[in-house]
């Protein structure tokens, strides 16, 4: 297992798309922050209609949702995983004697490591954003719940996307699948949920991205923010569950 | 005899077709294997399978007398197209593997320097199929295999590709590495191999050593003359113990060779013009096309 871990991160940091995917989550943050600030000061009836960041704790909160944070994420450990298949390298190292289980759980550490370091150079990019346009503001305990919800909700959504890229191996459909697929279902669960007059309790709410707007704002009761949290703790199990044994069944290299 | 690879009715079985059928072949320390067979008969299917790319349906693997995720750790392959990272250097290449193997990053320039590749610093991508190839080789010879394993490694190489291929695998083969290796270039294996698996729609024919496939190729003779029906026609007139046949733009006698001279002057006698009468012996490539029906 060392070794795996060492060859995969030593493969992480000499990846263009590594520092491709987070130079673009980072040119997102800022164009984004950026925009909405001019939207408001050269519109001021815009600022009642547009759900703004007020502090620089809103935009560090909304680091999530300013850099399209889980959609490149999702992209880069397609490119990061998919890699190994479409080169024909995995066969080295299955080839070697290194288990199915092992190089999974390999890949699935660094792939994670490599998303959270992305999410906190853009949380720190955010801050100094919201430091330079709004200065310092009272700090609340609740922001440390957010990050920590929210690193929940990247974990989750990563492992989907690093299990759908373990299961089909091919570049192309798994970019498709992990863009689509989480957008499909949001979608069906909020017909559901308006086709049942749900108000109070949503389906919706509970699908990885209902949660991903709910943890992007500090108006998110604590109750949702650790449902949020332990709710993508449990998709990240189930998602790693299917990867792993659907990746130990399948031969196709 | 406990052999160094052996399989024991080895089957895969792929939802309706058996690639690989109650398969036994046995490998000895320091042997060039070579297995033959058509397009489809189950090679790769079988090399997969030694190497744990592939899970058997049903049979066993003995690699070593060891347990085989361990034992796998001392085989080098190279299965179809080479594995390899194209964005970066051969170095690269090595070094991510050096490290995945746990191998000594200081031993790549001298593997590379084997395969001829030493000091090349363009990216893979841009290699030809030949250095590709190579640097394949070279990722299977890190951390020092006992065994290395490859699938059709001569296949689009130009003929020097295919000589320094050959040299390397000798070379390699005299340092006490055993190779199992399958080609469809039969000729070109057989400058190489000491023992023979041939395979036929997933089973396994025969096993035997190269010296006891040339007691295998048998001799024939070849007569061309300005004629031919009327050579054979005479031939089968004159010498009913000759076995003769047409084939292709010549008779071929495959049984009563010693009958060649009084061929000779039987046709010359009914003047026919004899261009071409040669014993000859089978080729390696001849017998096996022969032994899997062709």
């Amino acid at each position: 297992m060392k070794n795996l871990l060492k060859f995969e991160f030593h493969k992480l940091f000499r990846q263009k798309s590594f520092y491709v995917c987070a130079g673009i989550m980072a040119a997102f943050s800022i164009l984004s922050i950026i925009l909405i600030e001019l939207v408001v000061k050269t519109t001021p009836d815009m600022s009642n209609l547009i759900d703004t960041p007020r502090s620089v704790w809103d935009i560090m909160l909304g680091t999530l949702n300013n850099a399209n944070f889980v959609l490149i994420a999702g992209i880069f450990v397609a490119i990061f995983v998919c890699d190994d298949f479409s080169s024909g390298t995995i066969k080295n190292i299955y080839s070697r004697g290194f288990s199915k289980t092992k190089v999974f759980f390999a890949k699935l550490i660094v792939a994670l490591t490599a998303v959270l370091i992305m999410y906190f150079a853009n949380l720190i990019i955010s801050i100094i954003m919201g430091l330079i346009l709004f200065g310092t503001h009272l700090f609340h305990a609740k922001y440390i719940g957010l990050l920590f919800a929210q690193l929940a909700l990247i974990i989750g959504y990563s492992t989907f996307a690093f299990s759908v890229s373990m299961i089909f191996k091919k570049i192309g459909p798994v970019i498709a699948i992990t863009i689509l697929v989480p957008m499909v279902i949001g979608l069906f669960l909020s017909l559901f949920d308006v086709a049942l007059g749900l108000e109070s309790l949503k389906a919706a709410d509970f699908w990885l991205e209902g949660m991903a707007a709910r943890l992007s704002t500090v108006a998110t009761l604590p109750l949702q923010i650790i449902l949020s949290a332990i709710g993508s703790l449990i998709y990240a199990a189930i998602f790693a569950v299917i990867g792993w044994y659907s990746n130990k069944k399948l031969e196709n290299y | 005899m406990s052999y160094f690879i052996e399989t024991n009715d080895l089957v895969k079985q792929f939802s309706t077709k058996t690639a690989v059928n109650n398969v036994n072949i046995h490998v000895n320390k320091g042997d060039i294997y070579g297995l033959i067979g058509r397009n489809g008969a189950g090679k790769t299917t079988l090399l997969k399978l030694l190497l744990g790319l592939l899970e058997p349906t049903s049979g066993d693997i003995d690699l070593f007398a060891t347990e085989k995720l361990a034992a796998r750790k001392r085989i080098g392959s190279l299965i179809e197209e080479p594995g390899l990272y194209k964005n970066v250097t051969a170095y690269e290449n090595m070094k991510r593997f050096s490290i995945l193997y746990g191998a000594d990053v200081n031993d790549i320039n001298t593997i590379l320097e084997k395969v001829s590749l030493l000091n090349e610093d363009r990216p893979v991508r841009e290699f030809s199929l030949g250095m590709k190839q190579r640097l394949g080789l070279a990722i299977a010879l890190i951390n020092k295999p006992e065994v290395i394993i490859l699938d059709e490694p001569i296949n689009g190489l130009d003929p020097a590709g295919i000589r320094d291929f050959r040299n390397i695998i000798q070379k390699l083969n005299k340092e006490g590495v055993t190779f199992i290796i399958s080609s469809h270039l039969l000729d070109e294996l057989a400058k190489i191999v000491t023992s023979y698996g041939i395979l036929s729609d997933g089973r396994l024919l025969e096993e035997f050593t190269s010296t006891e496939l040339r007691t295998r190729c048998t001799d024939y003779g070849k007569i061309i003359t300005n004629d031919n029906a009327l050579a054979l026609a005479l031939i089968k007139q004159n010498f009913p113990d000759v076995k003769a046949k047409q084939s292709g733009k010549h008779v071929e006698i495959s049984e009563g060779l010693e009958s060649l001279g009084d061929i000779n002057k039987l046709l010359v006698k009914n003047n026919l013009t004899v261009t071409e009468l040669t014993k000859c012996t089978q080729s390696v490539e001849e017998y096996f096309l022969g032994r899997l029906g062709k």
